[in-house]
């Protein structure tokens, strides 16, 4: 999280909130992958020790939000790179993740990661 | 003191840190309610643990309602247990039966080291 | 009545609304340079804590942050279901500042501070403003603006909200504002420490005494100031909506330090909870007040009534709220909602097996969704079970999480039956006594959030805990606390080799023996079960003196066996879940005795604190304005002695008057 898991916004002076419309799929959609709770069944589940579900779902979360567009490359790079270093293995796709999370997070949202990070 | 009809049959992980060996205990679960929540029958099992001056089961908890993510427990063989899209607390025990036998273990993962019984340094 | 001259509030002069913009405005600054040298400890990793660390840690400051969790997002602001309020008028609904100071002051029986309740109300917009701009995934409407649902006591829709997972939301957003800092190494965070004393020198408070829940090793913190940010003490009653670890150990101590305790006795029931099944239970669980939007309260009219709920008529069942106080009907607030759920069930009234349980109900309302959305649909004369279907998409959505959490603990379907619901201990109003500044009586010792009186009364609306924490974490604290930093930018750090530390850490390490050395022949929790149930029993949804005096006497009975029979296994330097909750318990004992002795003294009914010697004809609570328009804060003075000091509350711009929702 600390590798980039946020927005980069201090305390004070932020905008008038409904000055950021969000369309309500969209705010559905951050809202499900946010549900995360970090308790790392994913993790658990799965044969490589890939923390790809739980990455994913921050960076999906802010990602499909206007707020977190901005830094939305940098924010991906960071936290792979950060994943890769704390030994977290790589995701080969099973789906174990998904199958076993508590919150029922999307592995669409691995997708969208990959997404984020090639393009 | 007597909950309910259950009786079950415990596989658990006991590791005093995380350098010593682990191995499974075997530990009976008696007079257990289908109302408890999983957590509440181990509270059960460690209640008559301490009356006969043994060592207590570790288990990580905090909120008990599904949302801390504190509750990581293997059993049988999954993580959270044997219901889709919940956590272990919010697991009861009417998902099992009078004379199961249930295995617990901590979250296998390398990545997860054991600091003591069921419970792993995630962060 | 006057104030005790031991209790400056610090309140600023000038009208209400121009307080706190003045405040400040002038408020002593430190300058960036000096920031960098000057320590703060957090204590605590919930919305207050969280928020502070972050905001402090931005501003330049050296922090520090404890939680007792393996994780910062673990803290049970995580927990908390239904929204937070923010005067926004979004809605143009007609709400304002002074809307949300009104409702809240009266909300609170007339027992808050004025200037603290409307800075809260000032800084509520900026809460919503600053949670969207962290990315905060709060619920919209289709054309992308922010949705709004109606809370208890209160007529207007100012609730901001994330489904049914608001605490969550809101708490990870902290949390990844705090995570930002530790990533540039503003903040060093220590996750499974506890803290287990305050270290004072010269009267001030300068660190804290530690304890790694790994290791056991006791670690000595030095800190310029040491904020608590470290939430309530529901779980002195055993049973709540608390997580586990939820303690009071660290106001506790500070309070025998020194620290005042304001108002310990006011406790809030919630009204809508799963109901206890056994004496198994472990905790309890709330169903969020926002099902009160939406869910019908009732009983049967018949006493003792065994049909299911499906077959009792309309007209034999009772809506007593709706009937009772026609204004609110659903939507009153929580202590005047649990106080009447109670009144029907000991009437005899009650449903379900225990009897102890009255019905919320969704039927009335899933049909009316049911029936809108056929209409946006398109669809002509549809079936019954075609409204109904179509309704219970809306009410998934809407609270979809909620009706799974009851299915798996009760083992009902929501959607089908009715919820089965009852009071349970929620929150406490009452906490470190603190100033303007949120200042306690220590100086340099600040209080947060829960952890604090300041800002409810006697009895706290719904979905104002997560405006409350976050106002004083975000908003308030980072300016109030260069009040007393600017003083101190010639104080070097203290080296913990001071025979203040010294001796802190030797006591706390003597405690431990102790408690080690016992070896009783009874475990932790049989002593707080035992404590749960005086407490519920005799301090709980209602008291009366002769009941709140054998409380007393049994406390202190209990708190004398504790200390000769406790057991607590295991070895002190390793991982010992037994001896935390030793700890705690011991303390949550302490406490109980301390709440029972403030609602013996407070010969009135206000909000949350229900004495049955003083109601009206119809039940109500009866306020004794003249006697107890004061904040009770009581200081520590040796075993058992607590002397109580006043803060008398004066109302310049609101009228007071009898609170009524009828």
């Amino acid at each position: 999280m600390a590798a980039g898991g946020f927005v980069s916004v201090n305390t004070g002076n932020a905008k008038d909130a409904n000055n950021i419309l969000i369309p309500k799929d969209d705010a559905d959609a951050a809202f499900n992958a946010a549900a995360c709770i970090g308790c790392g069944a994913c993790v658990a589940a799965c044969k490589n020790a890939s923390a790809m579900l739980f990455v994913s779902a921050k960076v999906s979360q802010l990602a499909l939000l206007p707020q977190g567009k901005i830094e939305a490359k940098n924010r991906v790079l960071n936290m792979v790179k950060q994943m890769d270093e704390e030994g977290f293995g790589n995701c080969t796709n099973t789906g174990a993740c998904e199958a076993e999370c508590p919150k029922e997070i999307s592995l669409e949202n691995i997708a969208r990661m990959n997404r984020e990070y090639l393009y | 003191m007597s909950h309910g009809n259950m009786n079950l049959t415990l596989k658990v992980w006991k590791q005093k840190n995380k350098n010593e060996r682990g191995r499974f205990e075997t530990y009976q679960a008696k007079g257990i309610s289908p109302d408890m929540s999983f957590l509440e029958m181990f509270d059960v099992v460690n209640e008559s643990l301490i009356n006969e001056g043994k060592e207590p089961i570790a288990f990580d908890h905090d909120c008990r309602e599904g949302i801390c993510g504190m509750c990581s427990m293997y059993i049988n063989g999954r993580p959270h247990g044997p219901k889709e899209g919940i956590t272990t607390c919010q697991l009861h025990m009417r998902s099992f039966k009078d004379g199961d036998t249930i295995v617990v273990e901590p979250w296998r993962s390398a990545a997860f080291p054991v600091i003591k019984d069921l419970v792993v340094d995630i962060f | 009545m006057a104030s005790s001259p031991k209790l400056n509030a610090k309140i600023p002069e000038g009208a209400l609304e121009n307080k706190w913009t003045k405040y400040r405005s002038t408020v002593h600054l430190v300058n960036p340079a000096n920031k960098r040298s000057l320590e703060v400890i957090v204590v605590g990793s919930g919305l207050a804590g969280a928020s502070a660390a972050a905001s402090l840690a931005e501003m330049g400051y050296k922090v520090k942050v404890l939680c007792f969790q393996d994780s910062p997002r673990r803290a049970h602001s995580i927990a908390a279901q239904g929204g937070i309020n923010a005067a926004k008028n979004y809605q143009n609904d007609g709400d304002s500042i002074y809307r949300l100071f009104y409702d809240t002051i009266k909300g609170g029986d007339y027992r808050a501070r004025e200037a603290n309740v409307h800075r809260l109300a000032e800084v509520s917009g900026n809460i919503i403003d600053q949670c969207v701009a962290q990315g905060v995934p709060f619920a919209r409407e289709y054309g992308g603006t922010l949705s709004n649902r109606s809370f208890g006591g209160t007529q207007v829709q100012r609730t901001f909200y994330a489904a049914g997972q608001t605490g969550q939301q809101l708490l990870l957003g902290a949390y990844s504002a705090l995570q930002r800092q530790v990533g540039m190494g503003a903040v060093q965070l220590l996750a499974r420490h506890e803290m287990m004393d305050i270290v004072k020198i010269d009267g001030k408070c300068r660190g804290i005494i530690a304890r790694d829940l790994v290791t056991g090793k006791l670690e000595r913190h030095f800190g310029h100031a040491v904020l608590l940010c470290t939430g309530g003490y529901g779980n002195v009653f055993y049973l709540s909506t608390n997580a586990m670890g939820s303690n009071v150990t660290a106001i506790w101590k500070a309070h025998k330090k020194g620290a005042f305790f304001g108002n310990p006795c006011y406790t809030q029931i919630h009204p809508t909870c799963i109901p206890v099944s056994g004496d198994h239970q472990s905790k309890l669980t709330l169903m969020s007040e926002s099902l009160r939007n939406d869910g019908r309260i009732w009983v049967p009219k018949k006493q003792g009534d065994t049909r299911k709920p499906t077959e009792i008529p309309e007209d034999e069942r009772d809506y007593y709220l709706e009937r009772r106080y026609p204004a609110f009907g659903n939507l009153v607030p929580r202590d005047v909602a649990s106080r009447a759920a109670k009144e029907r069930c000991d009437a005899g009234y009650g449903v379900g097996a225990s009897k102890m349980a009255v019905y919320l109900d969704f039927a009335a309302n899933t049909e009316r969704y049911g029936k809108i959305q056929a209409t946006k649909l398109n669809l002509h004369n549809p079936s019954k079970e075609e409204i109904m279907r179509l309704g219970k998409e809306v009410v998934k959505e809407k609270y979809g999480n909620l009706f799974d959490m009851y299915k798996q603990i009760t083992g009902e379907d929501p959607y089908e039956l009715p919820m089965r619901i009852y009071p349970a201990v929620h929150y406490t109003m009452g906490g470190l006594w603190v100033d303007y500044n949120l200042m306690t009586t220590v100086e340099g010792l600040y209080a947060l959030g829960e952890a604090n009186f300041s800002d409810h009364g006697a009895n706290r609306l719904g979905a104002s805990a997560l405006m409350q924490g976050l106002a004083d974490g975000y908003f308030v604290i980072p300016y109030t606390i260069g009040e007393y930093l600017s003083e101190e930018i010639r104080t070097k750090a203290i080296p913990t080799d001071n025979e203040a530390f010294v001796k802190a850490e030797a006591e706390v390490q003597e405690r431990i023996s102790k408690l080690m050395n016992i070896k009783g022949t009874k475990s932790v929790d049989y002593f707080h079960k035992r404590l749960g149930k005086i407490m519920w029993d005799k301090c709980g949804m209602a008291r009366n003196k002769e009941g709140l005096n054998w409380a007393i006497a049994e406390i202190r009975k209990l708190k004398e066996e504790f200390w000769k029979d406790v057991r607590v296994p295991g070895e002190a330097n390793e991982l010992n879940p037994e001896l935390e909750k030793a700890h705690r318990v011991a303390d949550f004992i302490e406490l109980g005795e301390l709440m029972c002795i403030d609602a013996l003294d407070r010969n009135e009914s206000c909000g949350g604190h229900f004495r049955e010697e003083y109601q009206t004809e119809e039940g109500e609570a009866l306020r004794d304005d003249e006697k107890y328009a004061y904040v009770a804060a009581w200081e520590y003075s040796g075993e058992g002695n607590f002397n109580l000091h006043k803060e008398e509350l004066k109302y310049e711009n609101i009228k007071i008057a009898a609170r009524s929702y009828k």
